[in-house]
């Protein structure tokens, strides 16, 4: 009987130190590969800051007709950046309850959302709650090349170009610190313009530039430039906050097991000890017996 | 002038340079230091800067092109270092797109 609970503790002890072994590796892969994520995404950052700077301050000219172009159609679509893996915390949890929320907002303004998803995730949670989404990618988030930016674009710049979306949202992780990400909704279109908010400021340093050839045709050239560069921007900074967020959990993980381990062996040691007292004194009792 | 060269993945050239050749829609065109600030967009092509006589080439399949002050920002979706002249560059830049055009 005292064996059989010392087998099962002995048993468990095993399988959390076997799982122990797994998150820890775990968390050193994701240790490695934020570093190389984060330095993919600051030698990203001029291009993406830089190109969303000119384009903020062209339409911030007025060389876009926006209201015109908000007309054209109510559909709006959102790109959700999530990670094909799971075991990496609230990551997943926190930019699909974003994108939950986003989409209950278009909903209620009567636009017609059109979902595209990055990562097996955010395809499988949607799916599961019906909401059917238009393009699926995946294998994309653990190193976001250029070309996938591109790929995932494609679509949505030729339904922009056709005049049938007129709102497009990218719902991100951003990455601020190892400690703190956050799930970020980004605007892409219609395009925010910093002169909205601080005319004088914009005005001094756009009103200076030249155009090659024309401000209408060099933001038509580069609107979908731009929209390429803010997904890949995008997709860099979920890519580190998943594994800035994987090893989190996983460190988390580990400890969880390591104490785990120190109670169960503790819980062993007594089931042994007990086990051992028994048998003493079923030999004592034994010995008694046979001297009277 | 300060002159920075970066496509989205890595950055290809930062530094001070004499003159800058690239090429927008509507011809090749030379930057000097004291350029008007000027926002172009680049059709694909070549790539040339030029330090004190050291040139460096890249092959480039479109991107836009930022003159601010004393600084010269180009961004180009593809870049490609090419060992030669600015003709060779030029020619491989638009094979760049033409094979993906194919593809």
């Amino acid at each position: 009987m005292a064996s059989a609970e010392l087998r099962i503790i002995n048993r468990r002890i095993k399988s959390v130190k076997s799982t122990k072994k797994i998150t820890r590796a775990m968390e050193l892969i994701a240790a490695s590969r934020i570093v190389k994520a984060q330095q993919r995404m600051e030698s990203s950052n001029s291009y993406v800051d830089v190109l969303n700077q000119i384009v903020a301050d062209l339409v911030g000219k007025g060389g876009l007709d926006k209201d015109t172009e908000e007309n054209k159609s109510n559909k709006a679509v959102i790109i959700v950046v999530t990670s094909d893996r799971g075991l990496a915390g609230g990551y997943n949890t926190n930019i699909l309850k974003a994108a939950e929320n986003k989409q209950a907002e278009l909903l209620s303004e009567n636009k017609e959302v059109e979902l595209v998803t990055v990562g097996k995730k955010g395809t499988g949670y949607f799916n599961y709650r019906n909401f059917e989404s238009v393009n699926e990618y995946e294998g994309v988030t653990d190193e976001p090349k250029f070309d996938d930016a591109f790929e995932v674009m494609k679509p949505v710049i030729e339904g922009y170009n056709e005049g049938e979306v007129s709102e497009v949202y990218i719902l991100f992780t951003e990455y601020i610190s190892a400690l703190t990400q956050k799930a970020t909704v980004k605007q892409l279109l219609p395009v925010v313009s910093d002169s909205e908010e601080n005319t004088e400021e914009t005005e001094d340093t756009s009103g200076g530039y030249s155009f090659e050839p024309s401000p209408e045709e060099v933001l038509e050239d580069l609107i979908p430039k731009y929209m390429n560069a803010t997904l890949f921007g995008a997709l860099l900074n979920s890519s580190t906050s998943e594994h800035a967020s994987r090893m989190r959990a996983m460190k988390a993980a580990t400890e969880n097991a390591e104490d785990l381990i120190k109670v169960l062996t503790r819980e062993s040691n007594q089931a042994r000890q007990a086990e051992i007292t028994t048998e003493i004194s079923e030999i004592v009792g034994g010995a008694e017996a046979l001297a009277e | 002038m300060l002159v920075e060269v970066v496509s989205p993945e890595q950055s290809f050239f930062s530094g001070e340079a004499t003159m800058v050749i690239s090429r927008t829609p509507e011809g090749e065109i030379g930057i000097l230091a004291g350029h008007e600030p000027t926002v172009a967009t680049l059709v694909p092509g070549g790539l040339t800067v030029d330090q004190e006589g050291t040139k460096q080439s890249y092959a480039i399949s479109g991107g836009v092109l930022q003159i601010t002050g004393e600084k010269v920002l180009i961004l180009g979706e593809a870049i490609e270092e090419v060992d030669g002249s600015h003709e060779d560059a030029v020619e491989k830049g638009i094979q760049m797109v033409d094979q993906e055009v194919e593809e």
